[in-house]
């Protein structure tokens, strides 16, 4: 069924054809008005579940982790303030091994106070465990809360799905929303292999001692490297039926290419235009969209990057003191690369706090670095120059 | 169940799910002290001559079962029907209930179980036969209990008595309205029924010599108690109307109804004064009791007084006499002399200080003495005699080999409870003695000879109960005869329980220092690591998992438990 | 032969015979908190699924691959017992499993402080939840660090005698009360069968049920591990820990009239108390009177009012709802 959508309706109606049996959330700008659809779906009837309108973001995801802990479906939704409020319990949800999905709306952290879009709020949460996939499109929204419900019961890992502030969480699109029948069958009910049973009496969660720890952690990142698969395997399985397939990342232009513009959500919309048209203008452009973030695809990432001439990676996100964090792990997954294979590799942090990353800014950066004027392998595009840099009195003052 | 020893990463689960009990974990290794049941002397029964389980019997009242407890108070003690009427119960006085609404009624309960066990099913079961012979000398209270608990031991037992009827001062000294003499008959036939052979009407050294029976026997017990009298000392009482208490009392309690002056003085403040003063009342002679001391130093049992004084007796304490007065040949008043109390003697009471020019006459036609008694002792070797006494050490040992002594020819007790729980002592000394033990340098206590185990060197005593399981419950009515009736009758003053109140005054008892499974152990413990024994009595402490906390010995309400050191 | 003590004079206890807690769990020796558990589970039964956050219990359940408590339990974050307990019902409800009871089990950092906020949503909620905060009055797991719960006086790391605590407990019962819960109360592992019932009523219950339990720490209070319940008791027949429940935070009710004992024979027994001067005692001693005056009147208060008018449910015919104007 087709619908004009924004980014946050496309999650309420994706978690009303999932069919999760608990909800547990809490509002924040600009996450709320997924809650709030969910909260009327549910009071009209159309959602069948529990909803706990609770006190807190900690709360909010506790809730899940005890719902799901009982063998419920469990959702929620929430954006930077509350993400990080979860924080605890977001390790607590992977460790768990308890298959949640999570909506979060990207949105910069205080302070000052800011209700646009960064990613530094999810990537933040980057080491907890958690599945990370970033959407460009309310219909990408819909599609990818369905899969991650699909993969997390398989791999036994939570994901969080992430949407852009108001470029995506508050944008109207076209959507295709798929009818709940077709959804019915390509995802079946939880059955949780281990969870909180009269018949099985057990304890979820106790002390464990260093002899064991270990052995739960390698089994978390042997789940993450199988999700891989899974994520490439459902993405297939939800083309075939919706003619919508998905992959870890999407590539636009690549065949060729030899300048690579590497992005996340929605900038890679943006990013498309810019590529169209250095391609007209001779310049072999393309783009390589992150989508699946956690669990990492190094391996497809390296393949698709080798041997190609220059790489701009754009962050919407800092890991202060060292680089944007798309672009460190990029880095990273580029090293094992022969030296004669490997790209040059420079970082763009641009579009904090919500700063609209234009078509004329994504040229400048890919020109820039095409043509050589940029050198330095981090740039902070369009900010106020530093001039007492070296002095310390930038830092200071 | 979660792999407890995993070769593979698939062998363990995705997050730590544990359903392996925790039960596979042995912290009762981290302890250094443990708890331990162990059953202690309550009060009561440290404070009981005649050795009785009292808490244990009640507790099994309590229960229910009155014929356990009825089997067990007879299991060593052959007169609890007489004992129950006729002690002076100082378990009472040291009954820890007394601080909570008054001491149980023991001696109620004593006469309660003792009149349900009067049925040979409650005798104890018999050990086989030793072959082994013993004889009695005196069938009162001790001989009797030594007899009977030897008889049950497996020995042959020939009791000498010189009376019709064997009983002791049970029978010649107690009156019908304390002692129902049909009671004391069907608990004799009782300990017949063990197979102890009484032969009446025979005074050793009259009619059977002492050495005929250190031949015939075994080993030879001499329990003849007090019989003589001793004289008041005073001029004109070798009078005809100044009669021997003890003797008197026999003949009424036998039935005479000798003439008697109409008012009479009874010298005395002890039981048998109480109880010749009270036959007397009985016949119809008005007594006057005369006593040299105050009320508080009476040795009579307190209740006897309060009885007498009850029914009307009139009492001249701290008066003494100093001459019985006799006027035409016939006795017409007892000069007598106020006294003072002085500073105590070596009895710890105070002594009593003539007060000079204070005589005064109590105007009676005859005088009754009952100011002690001395034992019979003539037939006996001399070394075997210590002045008024038979020489016995604290084994009941007497110098002559194979003779023993107990009860109050030996001891001077003063009670057919002592009596009763001394026969159970030389019983036990006796027993080790036929059987070629070593004996021990004292005698044990009577406890000594419980079924079950309990360390007799401790008492509990009300600091040693936890008062918090324990509420003030008053200590019931004892029915007695109205004075007026009971004056002119012989007919028993006390009534007895009925079973109801009995079970009712039983559940009163704290159990001191008794294991009753009230299962606070169990219920406290924060280990789980108590366990009702199934189908038997008592607990297992699971040595596994009790960390040594001590928390059910402290909240054992009866001090049944102990904490002891672990032995590493 | 079956033997009923209850008419014993000694007052025997008379609670359930099974039990679902294990032997072997991690507890000190004379744990109030583990003796608690035991009695809880005796009272709640088999049907309950128990939720944990960290607190000693997280450690006397046992490591891993082992656990105690022979029910189905959830070990969760410090804050978030309360939350947990709702989540569970709400799962349990979407799956239309009934029958089951879920008990938060949590100390007193993890009620008083850290979990506070999550416990009022849970009350303001009424989640069908039984809650019950095991006292010992300090963050004992971590060793001994005052929290809300700490009472005046008493020594902790964080007060050491030269500071002790100079603020009195937090008043948690009367907190949850006037959420106007159906039930909260307070309990004493001195008086097992006033515990078991209350959680036994609270079981009854639907709705969000409060259930303080002051529970001794031999650790904790440098208390010797045998006197853990003589202590307990102490600390109700003293009257600083008065008995009493309260229904529709309205109905107060005494249940134990304390012996009002000195105060220095529940102080005497723990060295946490030990430095104390006399004008401390007195303090105590005013305010365990103070805190009685307000009980009473509270109480009296309660017996002047109705519980809460019952609910009038929309009439069966007018199934519409108005949506909100825009």
């Amino acid at each position: 069924m087709r619908m004009v959508i924004k980014g946050n309706g496309a999650v309420a109606h994706a978690v009303r054809l999932a069919r999760p049996q608990v909800i547990s959330a809490y509002p924040i700008t600009p996450q709320t008005s997924i809650i709030e659809g969910i909260a009327s779906m549910v009071a009209e009837g159309k959602i069948d579940a529990r909803f706990i309108k609770v006190e807190s973001e900690h709360s909010a995801l506790a809730g899940c982790i005890a719902a799901e802990s009982a063998g419920a479906r469990t959702f929620t939704a929430t954006s930077a303030q509350g993400l990080a409020l979860m924080h605890e319990v977001i390790h607590w949800a992977a460790g768990a091994r308890l298959p949640i999905v999570l909506a979060n709306v990207n949105r910069a952290m205080a302070p000052g106070w800011s209700i646009w879009t960064d990613q530094t709020d999810s990537l933040s949460q980057r080491d907890t465990g958690w599945m990370q996939v970033y959407c460009q499109s309310a219909q990408e929204v819909v599609d990818s809360v369905i899969q991650a419900y699909k993969v997390s019961e398989r791999v036994l890992l939570p994901t969080m799905v992430i949407l852009d502030a108001f470029f995506l969480s508050h944008t109207y699109e076209d959507v295709e929303v798929p009818e709940p029948g077709l959804v019915d069958g390509f995802l079946p009910p939880l059955d949780l292999p281990q969870k909180m049973d009269l018949e099985h009496p057990a304890a979820l969660g106790n002390l464990v001692f260093p002899d064991r720890y270990m052995e739960f952690r390698r089994k978390m990142d042997l789940a993450h490297q199988v999700a891989l698969g899974v994520w490439d395997e459902v993405g297939r399985e939800w083309g075939e039926l919706t003619g919508r397939p998905y992959g870890l990342v999407e590539q636009y232009r690549m065949d060729d290419a030899e300048l690579v513009l590497v992005t996340a959500a929605t900038t890679a919309s943006t990013a498309r235009v810019v590529i169209d048209a250095l391609r007209d203008e001779g310049v072999a452009a393309g783009l390589l969209r992150l989508r699946v973030f956690r669990p990492f695809p190094a391996d497809l990432i390296r393949t698709i990057l080798a041997d190609r001439k220059k790489v701009v990676i754009l962050d919407r996100n800092c890991s202060f003191g060292h680089h944007g964090i798309f672009h460190q792990e990029i880095k990273s997954a580029l090293y094992e690369l022969p030296a004669g294979q490997q790209p040059e590799m420079h970082g763009v942090i641009a579009g904090l706090g919500g700063r609209d990353v234009t078509v004329e800014d994504l040229r400048g950066m890919l020109m820039g670095v095409w043509e050589g004027r940029i050198t330095k392998p981090v740039t902070w595009w369009n900010v106020l120059e530093a001039k007492g840099a070296e002095t310390g009195a930038v830092a200071m003052g | 169940m979660v792999d407890l020893n995993p070769k593979m990463l698939e062998d363990i689960p995705v997050t730590s799910y544990s359903d392996n009990s925790t039960l596979l974990i042995k912290t009762g290794a981290w302890k250094y002290v443990q708890p331990s049941y162990e059953d202690k002397l309550p009060a009561c029964s440290h404070q009981c001559p005649a050795g009785n389980d009292i808490s244990k019997a009640l507790d099994l009242i309590a229960r229910g079962d009155v014929a356990a407890a009825a089997r067990l108070w007879r299991a060593g003690n052959p007169f609890p029907a007489s004992l129950g009427r006729v002690c002076p119960h100082p378990c009472e006085d040291q009954c820890n209930r007394g601080q909570f609404g008054g001491a149980i009624a023991i001696h109620m309960m004593e006469r309660f179980l003792g009149d349900r066990s009067l049925d040979p099913e409650f005798l104890p079961k018999a050990k086989p036969a030793t072959g082994k012979k013993v004889a009695v000398i005196g069938g009162g209270p001790a001989g009797v209990a030594a007899a009977y608990n030897l008889a049950l031991a497996g020995h042959a037992v020939e009791v000498f008595d010189d009376k019709p009827a064997a009983g002791g001062y049970l029978r010649t000294g107690i009156p019908a309205y304390r002692l129902p003499k049909d009671v004391l008959d069907r608990e004799l036939a009782l300990v017949e029924q063990t197979g102890v052979q009484f032969t009446l009407n025979t005074r050793v050294g009259r009619d059977v010599s002492f050495d005929e029976l250190r031949n015939r026997f075994d080993a030879v017990i001499v329990t003849i108690g007090f019989h003589g009298s001793r004289p008041l000392g005073v001029p004109g009482e070798d009078h005809e109307n100044v009669y021997n208490g003890v003797h008197l009392l026999e003949r009424i309690l036998a039935g005479e109804r000798p003439e008697l002056p109409r008012r009479m003085a009874v010298v005395g403040g002890g039981n048998t004064a109480m109880d010749v003063a009270r036959s007397l009342l009985r016949i119809g002679v008005e007594p006057i009791v005369v006593y040299r001391r105050s009320r508080m130093e009476m040795p009579a049992i307190p209740t006897e007084v309060d009885e007498a004084i009850a029914e009307g007796i009139r009492f001249e304490f701290l008066t003494a006499p100093s001459r019985v007065i006799i006027e035409n040949g016939k006795v017409t008043a007892l000069e007598c002399r106020k006294m003072r109390l002085g500073e105590p003697d070596e009895s710890g009471r105070r002594r009593p200080i003539p007060v000079e020019g204070s005589e005064f006459p109590v105007e009676v036609g005859g005088v009754v003495t009952a100011i002690g008694e001395t034992a019979e002792l003539d037939f006996l070797p001399d070394e075997a005699r210590d002045g008024w006494r038979v020489a016995a050490d604290e084994r009941f040992v007497t110098p002559v080999e194979g003779v023993f002594a107990a009860g109050d020819a030996a001891f001077g007790e003063g009670t057919v409870t002592a009596a009763v729980g001394a026969g159970r002592r030389v019983a036990m000394v006796v027993d080790a003695f036929l059987g070629g033990r070593e004996l021990p340098s004292v005698a044990p206590p009577t406890q000594a000879s419980w079924e079950r185990p309990v360390n007799i060197d401790q008492t509990v005593h009300v600091e040693q109960l936890n008062p918090a399981y324990f509420t003030e419950v008053p200590r019931p009515e004892i029915h007695e005869l109205d004075p007026q009736t009971r004056s002119t009758s012989f007919d028993e003053v006390v009534q007895g329980f009925t079973e109801e109140e009995a079970i009712r005054e039983a559940r009163r008892c704290m159990v001191c220092g008794t294991c009753n499974e009230c299962c606070n152990c169990l219920f406290f413990c924060p280990d789980v690591a108590i366990h009702k024994r199934s189908g038997a009595f008592g607990f297992d402490i699971d040595g596994d998992h009790c960390k040594g906390c001590g928390i059910c010995v402290e909240e054992c309400p009866r001090n049944a438990l102990s904490l002891v050191e672990v032995k590493s | 032969m079956a033997i009923d003590i209850t008419t014993y004079d000694p007052k025997n206890l008379h609670l359930p015979e099974f039990d679902i807690l294990h032997s072997g769990h991690l507890a000190c020796p004379g744990c109030g908190a583990a003796l608690g558990m035991r009695l809880a589970l005796k009272a709640l039964g088999p049907k309950t699924m128990v939720v944990i956050p960290a607190c000693c219990w997280a450690v006397i359940n046992g490591p891993y691959p082992y656990e105690a408590l022979g029910v189905p339990v959830l070990q969760v974050a410090f804050e978030t017992a309360a939350i947990s307990a709702s989540g569970i019902r709400a799962a349990l409800d979407a799956q239309g499993k009934e029958g089951i009871t879920v008990l938060a089990w949590a100390g007193d950092g993890g009620t008083f402080d850290i979990g506070f906020q999550s416990l009022s949503g849970a009350a303001e909620r009424n989640d069908d939840i039984i809650y019950v905060c095991y006292d010992n009055e300090a963050y004992m797991n971590t060793g001994i660090q005052r929290s809300s719960a700490t009472p005046y006086g008493a020594w902790t790391t964080t007060t050491p005698v030269e500071s002790p605590k100079p603020e009195p407990k937090k008043n948690m019962v009367e907190i949850m009360a006037e959420h106007r819960v159906p039930y909260t109360a307070t309990a004493s592992l001195a008086f097992p069968e006033d515990f078991v019932r209350k959680l036994q009523k609270a079981q009854s219950i639907r709705g969000a049920k409060f259930i303080h339990l002051w529970s001794s720490c031999p650790p904790g209070h440098k208390s010797e591990e045998r006197y853990s319940i003589r202590i307990a008791r102490l600390a109700v027949e003293t009257g600083v820990f008065p008995l009493y429940e309260v229904d529709y935070g309205t109905k107060y009710t005494i249940n134990h009239e304390p012996a009002f004992t000195d105060i220095n024979e529940y102080l005497k027994l723990q060295g946490r108390f030990r430095h104390l001067k006399p004008y401390h005692v007195e303090n105590m001693r005013r305010n365990i009177e103070w805190e009685w005056k307000r009980l009473r009147a509270k109480v009296e208060m309660g017996e002047k009012l109705p519980l809460p008018p019952a609910p009038v449910h929309a009439p069966v015919d007018e199934g519409e709802h108005t949506p909100p104007a825009k």
